[in-house]
């Protein structure tokens, strides 16, 4: 090493130690806002400005209903001393005298009509024996309030509007201070937390405070707490476990390929390539795009495998150079194939940044960096280091024997059958199925969703507006013309509808009706010895529609706050129970969500981005591999390795039924770019010199780089196993293809190529709609039928009847009426259709197929929910299409 | 508009024969099976010009069984019954009778009963401060939502210390509701019919 070289590399050490401290400085994003398309980030940001953002809750469960009070009550004590969180105030009495006090405000027509029902003489007389009842009793310490401001009880007119508020969606029952559930058996309480309960330390402080008070409920009770901070201690654990069980693994896996492979003191450089390219890409990133999110990090980390592999093609050819050949000479000649393969990742990776992703575009930035400073140690840190010309090792004597035509044999095989796994490929757009839980949170979940209606709650209409006040106009306009019942927009109203309905209250409530009750009133409580006076407050209230001196006034910001400020303008959030459709005019002032929707439509949006960039990206690779090749054929065969990869992956989903979710689709760009690397590897192997592109040195990278994923295998948390699945089986696909089968093509053969293209065409093509249009209606009766009824659209009536057939089954869809809508026939990789409406869209018709096949061969599929009569209900995804089983037929 | 707070209800009419003067009567309190009283209900408000007076009859049985009945002036009352709770009001074929087992309160209810009957010190001093006096013990609520209504029940015993004679309850309003009672037997038989609303 001369002393210009120990200069270099303290200089590179120098600039990775002031990397380091930028990267020490660093502050991560954690909102989930960057893995979002930006055309969706306003749903998505509206969704975390909702009233039930920043919640947590809490559910105390008992065996037996008789303990829930004395369990809630601990529960509630002592979780309040968690200093993060604060108990949701509930409509206690205070609040619904209030409340009552606001009904001339929103004292509309049907109030007007309903109350009517109330002042009848009889009517009169019954309530009033009713309230002194009360009063005589001891619960008259509790109720004389409300009896004396409203003996009449025209607060029951308006509860109702309340129990529609009601945003935890189930049917819960007010009880001594805590919402229970109609057996009994679950008090839910709910607090307001702190932006910092919701971190992993704060998650950490909470769920820890929950398991203290688990100790201190009696036998037969616990707590559990739901929400954010659940998840993050629920992956926290398991990611914990894993990381601990996937380093001990990785560790033990790069021994042993440095003891086959290397076998070198200076080849131990190789390991740590990756932490001297991670921290300065991480800081660069963050330079360039002013904000980096932790996830870039994390998954960035991974994707550094790619950074490995130059210094390891570097180091085989230094060994298999020759003594005299100078250190330049060796890098020349490995610049080539290093450069391509660089320069075909980048171009991969580049291209994320020009997608609508922040997390893509961060990972395409930081990837970039990391493939170009990687490249950099490859060609001058590595050959310092790798100063070790003449030992050249054997290569595997057994690489590149395999026939051609048996070669493109196997492909093609390999090909066909990852296309023919495509209809069996199951998909979860759920952003649940990012979270890895215990068996017992899936047992409280269930407890939860059953108390709380579980994502029925989750529809949410968000009007905007000037102000407040103009948001609630709007709101009362949009549920007029859209003929839907909006909760809040019973209870909150305009000032100016205020102001109508205080004057529709002063013309129901005239000098002469007020009279007339004034008059029933006394005279029924002056016969049990009450004062003239003892309801002098509610005959004020009728006159001047105020409350009294010293009430409350009502906010429903008190117990739930509605409104929230969105891109500078006031909106009010309606949590619906139904979806409704948006009328013509509203598309400024108002949006749907559903969190649903959204996570649907956030899994195809990045799906979609995907696609597209790795179709531009296949395009200029294939030019810039042509430009290098001059060969069509070398073009072709240099994606081989990554079409198998990814043909393996699709047939090892199918087979191990291990669903795609988006952590998989992100694992793509990178099989794809490390098995590019190696075939273009292997070209220059059979192209320039096997000596400096020993098989060896393909292998030894394809399996450090499995090394590091390997380990995923082992991981409980599913989305590190996914990941460590796809990739894996990539890298090993590839690898073999690139060290056995390819070699054998790239010389031997012009012929196959072309076969091996057509071959790629039709998998691609017997990949595509299993929907089939307009095949004639079947005629064969079937004998085994099986009839559910359902509903399509959440409006229309069907009645499914199913009958078996050969590999699958019938199904005749009839309208409630009767009268035919389609009849398909169902077999695991095709739904033939034969529609007899016409109208019906092809979108309609193919939501229907698709929803028949996945309840007749994989109802794990569907959302199921439990049913009346024991029964359950299936439904697709965004639940407009539903078949009903009773219990009979399960 | 809430219904009527039977728990709460319970809690007083249970107390009012379960709590012994000394903590050592306890355990024969536990012993008790039954429990059969007259009552005369005052209650003193500020907007009538002299108390409202009820009379009634309570009935209780281990481990469930509560009949809380006014016969004068409005004849009613409600009957909790195991996991079963009904509630009625009227008399003869005016009687009009309500399954009330589906609502959470019946079963919070029970769980008072258990504690009061079983004489669970921890947990009665969970929900109440007890505070001795002469001839009595005053009770002062912790819960906060009963506490805005309730400042405190005052039991009264009898010379002997072993029967209730009278509890008062003060209302942070400034009313007072003063129950009676009077002709209780313990452990005497409760007849099937009055089992029923």
């Amino acid at each position: 090493m001369t002393r210009k070289d120990k200069i270099f590399l303290v200089c590179l050490f120098i600039i990775f130690l002031a990397a380091a401290y930028l990267f020490s400085r660093m502050e991560y994003g954690e909102n989930i806002l960057v893995m979002v398309p930006e055309k969706m980030q306003r749903e998505v940001a509206l969704f975390q400005a909702t009233p039930l953002a920043g919640k947590i809750f809490m559910v105390v469960h008992t065996e037996d209903a008789a303990l829930l009070p004395q369990a809630a009550g601990i529960a509630a004590e002592h979780a309040e001393t968690i200093s993060a969180i604060r108990r949701v105030p509930i409509a206690g009495p205070e609040f619904l005298l209030s409340y009552y006090y606001h009904l001339p405000n929103i004292w509309s027509a049907e109030l007007e009509t309903r109350a009517l029902a109330l002042l009848d003489p009889a009517a009169i007389h019954k309530k009033m024996q009713e309230n002194i009842m009360r009063l005589m009793g001891p619960e008259g310490a509790i109720f004389g309030e409300f009896i004396l401001a409203d003996p009449l009880g025209l607060l029951g007119l308006i509860t109702p509007y309340l129990e529609g508020l009601n945003i935890t969606g189930g049917s819960l029952a007010f009880e001594n201070g805590y919402l229970v559930s109609e057996n009994g058996e679950n008090a839910l309480l709910i607090f307001n937390a702190d932006e910092d309960a919701f971190d992993r330390a704060g998650a950490l402080r909470l769920t820890g405070k929950v398991e203290e008070i688990n100790a201190l409920l009696p036998e037969g009770a616990r707590v559990f707490a739901m929400g954010a901070a659940r998840y993050t201690r629920e992956n926290n654990d398991i990611i914990a476990r894993d990381a601990a069980r996937g380093l001990t693994i990785s560790l033990l896996l790069m021994i042993i390929i440095f003891l086959f492979f290397f076998r070198k003191r200076n080849a131990l450089f190789i390991y740590v390539v990756p932490v001297l390219v991670l921290v300065p890409s991480a800081v660069f990133t963050w330079l360039a795009l002013d904000t980096i999110s932790g996830i870039t990090i994390g998954f960035g980390s991974v994707l550094m495998g790619l950074a490995i592999d130059y210094s390891v093609y570097i180091y085989f050819a230094f060994k298999a150079s020759s003594v005299n050949t100078a250190r330049s000479s060796v890098g020349k000649a490995m610049l080539r194939p290093i450069a391509l393969s660089a320069a075909t990742s980048i171009i991969s990776f580049g291209a994320l940044y020009f997608c609508g992703i922040p997390f893509l575009r961060q990972i395409g930035l930081f990837v970039v960096f990391g493939l170009l400073f990687a490249m950099f140690i490859a060609f001058t840190a590595a050959p310092i280091l790798f100063q070790m010309q003449g030992q050249p090792e054997k290569d595997f004597a057994f690489a590149g024997h395999v026939r051609p035509r048996i070669s493109a044999a196997v492909i093609a095989l390999i090909i066909l059958l990852g296309a023919g796994s495509v209809p069996f490929v199951r998909v979860n757009t759920s952003l649940d199925s990012l979270n890895t839980v215990s068996a017992q949170f899936k047992k409280d979940k269930e407890i939860f969703d059953g108390i709380t209606g579980g994502e029925a709650r989750n529809s949410l209409l968000f009007v905007f507006g000037r102000d407040k006040n103009d948001a609630l106009g709007k709101s009362a306009l949009l549920g007029s013309l859209c003929g839907a019942r909006l909760p809040l927009a019973e209870i909150l109203v305009s000032s100016a509808t205020a102001d109508q309905n205080r004057e529709r209250w002063h013309d129901f409530w005239t000098p002469e009706q007020r009279a007339r009750i004034e008059n029933d009133i006394r005279s029924a409580s002056s016969a049990y010895g009450l004062k003239a006076d003892a309801f002098a407050g509610f005959f004020d209230f009728l006159q001047t529609a105020s409350a009294p001196p010293g009430a409350e006034e009502f906010d429903i910001a008190k117990i739930y706050n509605p409104f929230t400020v969105f891109e500078g303008r006031d909106a009010i959030a309606h949590v619906l129970r139904d979806e409704i459709q948006l009328p013509a005019g509203f598309e400024n002032d108002a949006i749907l969500v559903s969190q649903k929707l959204v996570q649907e439509d956030l899994f195809y949006s990045v799906l979609k981005s995907l696609l597209l960039i790795t179709i531009a990206v296949f395009i200029i690779d294939c030019i810039l591999l042509f430009a290098n090749f001059r060969s069509a054929r070398l073009v072709l065969l240099a994606f081989v390795p990554a079409f198998c990869s990814v043909a393996a992956i699709l047939f090892a989903s199918a087979v191990f039924g291990v669903r795609f979710n988006l952590f998989s689709l992100f694992s793509i760009p990178l099989v794809i770019g490390l098995n590019l690397d190696y075939a273009i590897f292997i070209i220059h192997q059979k192209l320039l010199s096997r000596d400096l592109h020993p098989s060896r040195a393909v292998t030894a990278a394809a399996l450090l780089s499995v090394a590091g994923f390997g380990a995923l295998l082992f991981a409980e948390h599913t989305v590190m196993f996914a990941l460590g699945l796809t990739i894996n089986i990539g890298i090993i696909t590839a690898l073999l293809v690139s060290v056995y089968l390819l070699p054998a093509l790239i010389k031997n053969s012009k012929n196959i190529a072309a076969v091996l293209l057509v071959v790629l065409f039709a998998g691609c093509a017997s990949s595509g709609d299993i929907v089939r249009y307009n095949v004639p209606a079947a005629n064969a009766p079937a004998d085994k039928t099986r009839a559910y009824y359902g509903e399509l659209g959440g409006q229309i009536v069907i009645t499914a009847v199913f009958a078996e057939v050969p590999d699958g089954a019938r199904v005749v869809t009839l309208h409630e009426l009767g009268f035919k809508l389609a009849d398909m026939t169902v077999n695991t990789n095709t739904v033939s259709v034969h529609s007899y409406m016409r109208h019906i869209p092809k979108r309609a018709i193919r939501s229907l197929a698709l929803f028949y096949r996945n309840f007749y061969f994989d109802r794990g599929a569907l959302v199921q929910e439990a049913a009346a009569n024991g029964g359950r209900a299936y439904k697709n995804n965004d639940g407009r299409i539903a078949l009903w089983v009773d219990h009979d037929n399960i | 508009m809430p219904g009527i707070d039977i728990k709460k209800l319970a809690a007083i009419c249970i107390l009012a024969f379960a709590l012994p003067a000394g903590a050592n009567q306890y355990e024969s309190f536990a012993s008790i099976k039954t429990v059969s009283s007259d009552f005369t209900m005052h209650k003193y408000l500020a907007i009538a010009v002299q108390p409202l007076v009820s009379t009634g009859r309570l009935y209780f049985e281990k481990p469930g069984f509560l009949r809380w009945e006014y016969t004068s002036p409005f004849p009613s009352g409600v009957i909790l019954n195991g996991k079963k709770a009904y509630s009625w009001k009227g008399t003869g074929g005016a009687k009009e009778v309500k399954d009330i087992s589906s609502q959470p309160f019946a079963k919070a209810m029970a769980a008072h009963l258990y504690m009061f009957v079983s004489m669970n010190m921890t947990e009665i001093t969970a929900h109440y401060t007890l505070k001795e006096r002469e001839g009595g013990l005053i009770l002062v609520p912790r819960d906060q939502s009963v506490k805005q209504t309730i400042s405190g029940i005052d039991i009264s015993f009898n010379a002997a210390r072993n029967n209730v004679t009278k509890v008062e309850m003060y209302e942070r309003s400034g009313d007072k509701t003063v129950i009676v009672f009077t002709s209780g037997i313990l452990d005497a038989e409760i007849s099937p019919e009055l089992k029923k609303p």
